[in-house]
């Protein structure tokens, strides 16, 4: 007699789909991963609140859980010792690197990161979210038409930032 | 020659987030089901329920305070007292009560001590050196109504502080 199968927790899987994309974008919202890893913690929490099953859940809703976790983390700690752990900032590799990284990807990732917020905001949503501009507008409240054209905004930041010898 | 927006494009859509590390993955499972939990079992806190107890406990208390204080503000304002022996009989409550046709009448006193204490010699103002003696007793009285035979008695305890001098003069 066959056993039966083990009962797959579907949260399990769609954490497993989801979960990276929404820690990467959590670490673009806040200056630690400590803090990051908290808020990525409560805005599922404020999901699993409302959501019994993972099936409909529109993702753009989810990164805008995430992302409100994690404006009410910042208020939060401010007080807290977590702050001498930020200034010296985050220690966790956020991309997968096969290789040693090359100068030209460090100089990308350093350009990344000078990105101004709401620019790098909407180009990880759209990059490593893998979410539409209608997704994007509707986790950060805004018109789609404006979270296009800070997608664009963004890329030619990037490009500008870039040294001459490596763009 | 500088960088295309789209070849950008391509080139950050190859960088691979790093995964969700499994320690976390297994944490935000276990923080779902602690978020769940309390809606599964609306079991009151065992703190409520101790405060619930205090509160009603409290609300006995006074009622009983109130009750006791009443009682004596009855006994001082009534005129009809009984005095016997240096003891006043609580009569005002039954000379209301009978104002039909049934009258109680008081047919027994009792004053049983129930304990005795030595507290020691004290300095009084008016009587100098003096032991003081502490006696609880409870106080009991009976009445009858000789028309229908109906008896009530009350109890009353008491605690009884007494002098008594040291001075030998």
């Amino acid at each position: 007699m066959d056993a039966m199968p083990a009962q797959v927790d579907p949260w399990r899987a769609w954490l497993h789909e989801w979960g990276t994309r929404l820690l990467l974008y959590a670490r673009h919202q806040t200056p630690s991963e400590a803090d990051a890893q908290d808020a990525l913690q409560e805005g599922l929490v404020r999901l699993w609140r409302q959501a019994t099953t993972p099936t409909g859940v529109p993702p753009g809703m989810v990164f805008r859980l995430v992302r409100q976790a994690a404006i009410d983390h910042a208020r939060q700690r401010q007080r807290r010792e977590r702050r001498e752990q930020a200034a010296a900032g985050s220690t966790v590799e956020p991309f997968i690197c096969p290789v040693e990284p090359d100068e030209r990807r460090q100089a990308l990732q350093a350009a990344v990161s000078r990105l101004p917020h709401d620019q790098r905001e909407v180009l990880t949503l759209k990059i490593w979210g893998e979410l539409t501009f209608d997704q994007i507008a509707q986790a950060l409240d805004i018109p789609p038409a404006t979270a296009a054209s800070r997608y664009r905004y963004a890329l030619d930041h990037l490009r500008r930032l870039l040294p001459p010898t490596l763009a | 020659m500088s960088l295309h927006p789209d070849d950008l494009e391509r080139e950050l859509q190859q960088w691979q987030p790093a995964p969700l590390p499994e320690i976390l993955a297994e944490r935000l499972l276990a923080a779902r089901t602690d978020a769940l939990q309390p809606a599964a079992s609306p079991t009151p806190q065992p703190w409520r329920i101790r405060s619930r107890l205090v509160m009603l406990g409290s609300v006995a208390a006074a009622l009983a305070l109130a009750a006791g204080a009443l009682f004596q503000a009855r006994r001082s304002f009534d005129p009809g007292r009984l005095m016997t022996s240096g003891t006043e009989l609580p009569l005002a409550s039954l000379g209301s009560a009978s104002a039909g046709s049934s009258r109680y009448l008081p047919v027994d006193w009792g004053n049983m001590i129930l304990s005795a204490a030595d507290d020691g010699v004290v300095q009084h103002e008016d009587l100098g050196p003096a032991r003081r003696l502490r006696y609880e007793a409870v106080e009991t009285f009976r009445f009858r109504d000789p028309q229908s035979g109906a008896t009530i008695q009350i109890e009353v305890p008491r605690e009884d502080i007494v002098l008594v001098s040291l001075d030998p003069i």
